[in-house]
């Protein structure tokens, strides 16, 4: 048997062969490395999340809240003020890219605030309520997760709120 | 013999292998990433505050008593329940008469306050389940293409793929204690969302995320 290595046709193929699975590995690597940067990019988001969740409804716990109603103030595109029992009051400012509340102020990486799907309502039957808040949040990030910020409180104890919305 | 290179059998051959492997390679990150990609939508923020205070508002029902109907109770086939599909409706939850036969209307608002609070996309709930705090039992009868095979288990019959997974993901043995998992609908505008957890009703895409949060069993320590 006489033979001399691959023909031109036979290194062709081989080639073709293993360039068209490489090239699924290569889309597949390029995958892993994009759902690591958002992964890494969904930390600190969910750090800063939890935070401002955190801080706030624990306030309003600690603190009693007794009314919240909506303010106006320039450069803002949502504005809440929260009264406490002991009648401090604290404003919870939403800029197009930032969010402050008791000079606390958290500045978006990616994407911003938006009033489109802003909501502010309230459920009550007179014993028990609901009051959410929901802060929208426009993330141009390709992923399938919520970016947007909620605030809940439910309680049986008096609360007036200055809204129309109902839950 | 004079052999001065491979033969084309031979170059095939090695090219199956090297195909071979890294598709098996391809299969098991591509698995890894759609897991990562579904795991974004569990316990997220939002939903593990939402779901501590539905938790928060469950337990100042008659929540010992639901368990102990629908947990500690043999089911039909005899069997221990693994899982119980919480109601509002289910009207042993609430002291709807007093002592004396008569209407009780704090509790009768009560219910219709659980009832607004978890019908109706108030808080986007789409089911809400009891089971044990350890899950192994439950997740022993889910199989890893998120079907399963506990035929007794009448209770798991109803469960969505995305919800068997999210169990799948579920760990701990505390004994004696109990796990509120909840399961929340969410109705998206994105279209280019890649996740197995997003379904299509109508013209309307629908996103389905997890959380859990354990029970606390207040009345039992109060009354210790």
């Amino acid at each position: 048997m006489k033979n001399k290595g691959f023909t031109l046709v036979e290194l062709m193929v081989s080639i073709a062969l293993v360039s068209l699975v490489l090239v699924f590995m290569f889309n597949l690597l390029g995958d892993v490395k994009r759902e690591n940067s958002l992964s890494n990019d969904n930390i600190n988001d969910t750090l800063n999340r939890s935070t401002i969740t955190r801080i706030i409804q624990n306030e309003w716990i600690e603190n009693d809240l007794i009314r919240v109603e909506k303010c106006s103030v320039s450069g803002t595109i949502l504005c809440y003020t929260f009264t406490f029992k002991d009648n401090s009051t604290k404003d919870l400012l939403v800029k197009e890219k930032e969010l402050e509340y008791d000079n606390e102020k958290w500045i978006l990486d990616d994407g911003e605030y938006s009033t489109d799907g802003a909501s502010y309502c309230f459920l009550s039957n007179g014993v028990n309520y609901l009051l959410k808040i929901t802060i929208p949040v426009l993330n141009h990030k390709d992923d399938n997760r919520v970016h947007d910020i909620e605030l809940i409180k439910m309680g049986t104890d008096d609360l007036d709120v200055d809204t129309l919305d109902v839950c | 013999m004079n052999k001065k290179g491979f033969v084309f059998v031979e170059t095939i051959i090695v090219i199956a292998v090297i195909m071979t492997i890294l598709i098996m390679l391809y299969g098991s990150f591509i698995s890894i990433l759609n897991q990562e990609r579904r795991d974004m939508t569990f316990d997220d923020v939002t939903y593990v505050y939402r779901t501590f205070y539905i938790e928060d508002f469950l337990v100042s029902l008659n929540l010992e008593q639901y368990i102990k109907d629908h947990l500690e109770t043999p089911n039909s086939a005899g069997k221990m329940p693994l899982l119980a599909t919480f109601t509002c409706h289910d009207d042993s939850l609430y002291n709807l008469r007093d002592e004396n036969g008569n209407n009780n209307p704090s509790e009768e608002d009560k219910k219709n306050f659980c009832e607004a609070l978890t019908d109706g996309g108030r808080l986007e709930v789409e089911n809400i389940y009891i089971t044990r705090y350890d899950v192994s039992d439950l997740t022993s009868c889910m199989n890893t293409d998120n079907s399963i095979r506990c035929a007794s288990n009448e209770e798991l019959r109803n469960l969505t793929p995305g919800a068997v997974n999210y169990f799948r993901t579920l760990s701990g043995n505390e004994e004696n204690a109990y796990r509120l998992i909840i399961e929340y609908k969410t109705k998206i505008d994105k279209k280019e969302y890649e996740s197995s957890d997003i379904t299509l009703q109508g013209n309307e895409h629908y996103l389905y995320s997890y959380s859990n949060i354990k029970i606390a069993r207040r009345n039992v320590e109060n009354e210790e």
